[in-house]
């Protein structure tokens, strides 16, 4: 195959990002595996777990690989290929002899496999490999080349070879591969590939039509949802000590996750922007969940979408959200402050010193939440960090460990008022609010806000840790977004279309650098 | 397919569930220990959050010791174990970063955490910021060292199935590389035991096949890897490394079968589905009482596991990470509602000291079955498995409550072959470092040449006083 020549170098603003290897995580290996092979074993799901970093499962900065990880591709790969055998994927129409069918497959599943042409050497390796599975038949040659590719570093790692002399380019498989990572967590299909291979990538309106293609697709749903999750930190619904009302069981938790997904889906859909993340008073409620929260059912079965509802203000006051946020026993306003501060405002707290007894007040009778908790608040060694995170974390106390509205608290009336400091607000907004309703607002008139917002998309998008070479992309994304609205899904495109995600630093192989 | 190969009379257990292993009784590898006398071996094992040190330590002299109710599950083993007090993490001291994961990833190797921006947690506020542990850890270094002779070097297990963080990974092969443990009993299983149950015919096959693949994997990491900037081309030569420790598995892959010829099968463990294809759990996050129901069976399984791998001799070197740092498992099994970190930072007195010394009676139970498992387990020449095993049972951190790196909690199970002189509670000097008793493991386990662990400027050479 003739690749068409490169077109000329784009004059960057930003120059490209950092660019460092990324392995694919055991959910992408999932998605990848199933659009390839039809698999639907979820046989990543028991490979040994990334490494984490700022919440988020993808970063290659922190990654690692040690024989427990090989061996688990080992035999994911086998039980795929076993699989895929049962299924005849493998029995192909061969109209021609066994060796011309098997290179054809090579070539074809290949392609698809490591994200790129094979090289004609790449080809032989396989084929020397198929004949000697092929002593045991044809389908198993084949299995044994679908177990090797499988096991690949072209396939577990989206890598990047450098071209010769540097440069920020990356190459048009490079852009197609980042783009289908990027919006669906999986590997480009076949409109892609095409693309790619006619090098119909280089240009923004090229990277448009595909970015605007693909949001259309249920796997950028299944994106945003996993993305949201690990941004502002829903769905780790823990066990609660008052089980029985309501009844917090598994089908509650599930559908207060769903809820979630479903209401960021919307948002996106509808033409929502950062603000209506906070402000947003619809959701998505199936019976069960109109119950729970007490609010009227929506008129048919399965998840609809319900508007205007009282006492909702975006992601702040999902069940998912909120009961994620507080311990098994109470709503704990220093949970609730923290995740404002550390995953929508990407203000970073200390913990509190060595040599401090960190404890929770127990709820007791008489006395609301903010009363036992400023009292541990009044400690002048505390009051430094907490004077930043419970004036935040108090202004959910209407929300109960379940993530319920409610009137009062132990039977006493509620004070949700609060004081959101160390952010930048518009001249003349005061920094103190009621309840939910005016963090809301102060949130989404804030500039850290919004440009945490990038930051965590970023941070996802590229899967690696930010630095201040990346400060000139994210001012011009910021600028850009700011011209737009916020709106979110023009967020999304923004980044694609962007020269951090397009392109890579110039970086020089061992090999030049010696010289 | 299972083929079940029945010359091995290995009874495969009926019920999707159940999980087979060898029966410890007329166990016994063949020939292994009678051309090596000397094996010996190293099992770690970790209590989580630190502890209340007057509480946990037994008071009176060395041999006259007197150990409290938190210890009371060690009575049985008296004679058989080392308790050392008074030795700190200066390594851990020195690291900055939060003070669980830094007193984690600094307990098994001694050496500073590495600089870095991966783990925020600082202490002293953002500056304080560490990458990953420092040091290889000790047991992965035996395991390097010693584990030629086996088919895995080391055979590392967690209870909970975690994301990898400093808080959540104990053992490192190299600085700055975390080892992943297991946490899937049945996975393990597999992994371990499953060529067990095949055919010779069928083996041959599958050696050959994996032969010939991770052949050519290495050949494309080689090929690619010159096109590839210089810290990519290190993650290829990691992946390349873990390619061929793996190759070592595959090339003695069902052997350890014929060592352990004579055993039997029984569906000794029913573990439930329940405790099998759990998703992962972040590190640290919410309290979850009903995910942590399966923990004590958990326990029970990678025991056997770990019991049979060293009694078959697949390995010398295991660990079993019992939580991560700051440990959230709630033990409502013992009627304990409250999260075992919150508990930790809580006083000494009434329900408070109650839910403390539960715990810690949990967890020290769970060594002493070990323990229990260890000394009735025989090498073919008679000797107990605990005889020739140094279990070293440790913490991240020593006062739980107000994170002290200083007085950590370290106890040897096990004479190591007669290295060490158990039945005896050594105070070390205010100040000692840790290190020599890593040092000391390292000798125990053969390598007495070994002069240092971590950094020298926490000491070279053992610790004085361990010996026989």
């Amino acid at each position: 195959m003739v690749l068409p020549e490169d077109p000329a170098p784009e004059a960057l603003l930003c120059g490209g990002g950092r660019s460092p290897v990324r392995r694919l995580t055991r959910e992408e290996y999932n998605n990848t595996v199933r659009d390839l092979l039809g698999d639907t074993t979820g046989a990543g799901s028991g490979f040994a777990p990334e490494q984490a970093k700022d919440g988020f499962l993808n970063n290659a900065d922190v990654l690692s690989t040690d024989q427990l990880l090989v061996d688990n591709y080992m035999t994911g790969a086998e039980a795929v290929a076993a699989d895929a055998l049962r299924r005849g994927v493998f029995t192909l129409p061969c109209a021609q002899e066994a060796r011309n069918c098997a290179a054809s497959y090579i070539a074809d599943f290949g392609r698809k496999a490591f994200r790129r042409p094979l090289e004609q050497a790449e080809v032989d390796s396989y084929l020397a490999l198929f004949e000697a599975g092929a002593a045991s038949g044809f389908e198993t040659g084949l299995s044994w080349v679908t177990e090797r590719m499988l096991q690949s570093v072209h396939f577990l790692y989206r890598l990047e070879p450098l071209e010769a002399g540097g440069g920020h380019g990356l190459s048009s498989h490079a852009i197609a591969t980042r783009l289908s990572y990027f919006l669906w967590k999986s590997s480009p299909d076949t409109l892609l590939l095409d693309a790619a291979d006619q090098g119909a990538l280089a240009t923004v309106p090229q990277v448009e039509q595909h970015v605007a293609r693909m949001m259309q697709d249920p796997r950028f749903e299944q994106m945003l949802g996993g993305f949201h999750r690990n941004w502002i930190t829903y769905g780790s619904l823990g066990s609660k000590l008052k089980e029985s009302t309501p009844a917090w069981d598994d089908a509650l938790k599930a559908d207060l996750n769903q809820e979630a997904d479903r209401f960021i889906v919307e948002l996106f859909k509808s033409g929502g922007t950062y603000a209506d993340l906070f402000t947003a008073n619809f959701s998505v409620l199936n019976p069960r969940l109109a119950q729970f929260y007490g609010v009227p059912a929506p008129a048919v079965d399965g998840f609809q979408r319900v508007d205007n509802l009282s006492n909702r203000h975006g992601v702040l006051t999902l069940g998912s959200f909120l009961a994620s946020h507080a311990t098994n026993s109470q709503s704990n306003p220093v949970k609730r402050g923290v995740v404002v501060r550390e995953r929508l405002l990407c203000q970073h707290l200390p913990p509190p010193p060595n040599d401090i007894m960190v404890m929770a007040p127990e709820p007791r009778e008489g006395a609301t939440t903010r009363e036992r908790f400023e009292e541990h608040s009044a400690n002048a060694v505390c009051s430094a960090c907490h004077q930043l995170i419970d004036p935040v974390g108090m202004g959910f106390e209407r929300y109960d460990e379940f993530g319920r509205y409610r009137e009062t608290d132990q039977g006493l009336a509620i004070d949700d008022s609060g004081n959101l400091l160390n952010v930048t607000l518009p001249p003349g907004t005061p920094s103190e609010f009621n309840g939910v309703a005016e963090l809301a607002q102060l949130l989404a008139n804030s500039a850290e806000g919004p440009e945490c917002m990038t930051t965590q998309w970023l941070r996802y998008t590229l899967g690696r840790s930010l630095e201040d070479s990346d400060e000139c992309a994210i001012q011009a994304l910021h600028q850009s977004m700011t011209a737009a609205n916020w709106k979110l899904s023009g967020l999304v495109t923004a980044i694609a279309t962007s020269d951090l995600f397009r392109h890579r630093a110039p970086e020089a192989t061992p090999a030049e650098e010696n010289q | 397919m299972i083929h079940e190969y029945s010359r091995r009379r290995f009874l495969i257990a009926g019920g999707a569930t159940a999980l087979a292993l060898p029966l410890l009784e007329s166990f016994g590898p063949r020939t292994a220990g009678a051309q090596d006398p000397e094996k010996r071996r190293l099992v770690v094992m970790n209590f989580p959050n630190g502890i209340v040190n007057d509480l946990w330590f037994p008071t009176g002299g060395e041999t006259d010791f007197v150990i409290g109710d938190m210890l009371k599950p060690f009575d049985q083993h008296r004679d058989d174990m080392l308790i050392v007090r008074g030795l700190d993490s200066l390594a851990a001291r020195d690291s900055g970063g939060d003070p669980h994961g830094v007193g984690f990833a600094t307990a098994l190797n001694g050496a500073r955490v590495q600089e870095g921006d991966l783990f925020e947690h600082g202490a002293a506020g953002v500056d304080a910021a560490t990458g990953w542990g420092g040091g290889v850890s000790v047991d992965q270094l035996v395991g390097q060292l010693n584990g030629k002779a086996t088919q895995f070097q080391s055979l590392n297990y967690s209870i909970k199935n975690l994301e990898g963080t400093l808080w959540s990974r104990m053992s490192y092969s190299a600085p700055g590389q975390p080892v992943t443990p297991e946490a899937s009993p049945q996975g393990a299983f597999d992994r371990v035991f499953g060529a067990f149950l095949q055919s010779p015919e069928v083996l041959a096959k599958v050696r050959a096949k994996r032969r010939s693949i991770l052949d050519g994997l290495e050949s494309e990491i080689d090929l690619v890897s010159p096109r590839l900037s210089r810290s990519d081309a290190l993650r290829m030569q990691e992946h390349l490394g873990a390619i061929r420790e793996l190759e070592q598995t595959v090339a003695t892959l069902g052997d350890g079968a014929l060592s352990c010829d004579g055993a039997l099968m029984r569906p000794e463990i029913g573990l439930g589905a329940q405790v099998e294809r759990r998703a992962d759990e972040p590190a640290n996050e919410v309290p979850n009482a009903n995910n942590d129901l399966d923990v004590p069976v958990r326990h029970e399984a990678f025991r056997q596991l770990m019991l049979r791998a060293l009694t078959c001799d697949l390995t010398r070197v295991t660990t079993l990470m019992t939580a991560p740092a700051v440990s959230n498992i709630v033990l409502s099994w013992l009627s304990v509602q409250r999260p075992h970190h919150e508990l930790s930072h809580e006083g000494n007195s009434g329900q408070q000291l109650i839910d403390k010394t539960l715990i810690a009676q949990w967890y020290n139970s769970q060594v002493a079955e070990m323990l229990k498992l260890l000394k009735e387990a025989k090498d073919p020449d008679g000797q107990s498995l605990l005889s020739r095993t140094a279990l070293l049972y440790c913490s991240e951190l020593g006062n739980g409550a107000s994170h002290h790196h200083n007085d950590k909690p370290h106890i040897i199970f096990g004479q190591a072959g007669g290295y060490f002189k158990t039945g005896r509670f050594v105070q070390a000097p205010e100040g000692t470092a840790h290190n020599g008793l890593l040092v000391s493991l390292c000798h125990a386990m053969g390598h007495d040449q070994m002069g240092q662990m971590g950094s020298p400027e926490y000491g070279t050479g053992p610790l004085p006083g361990m010996t026989a």
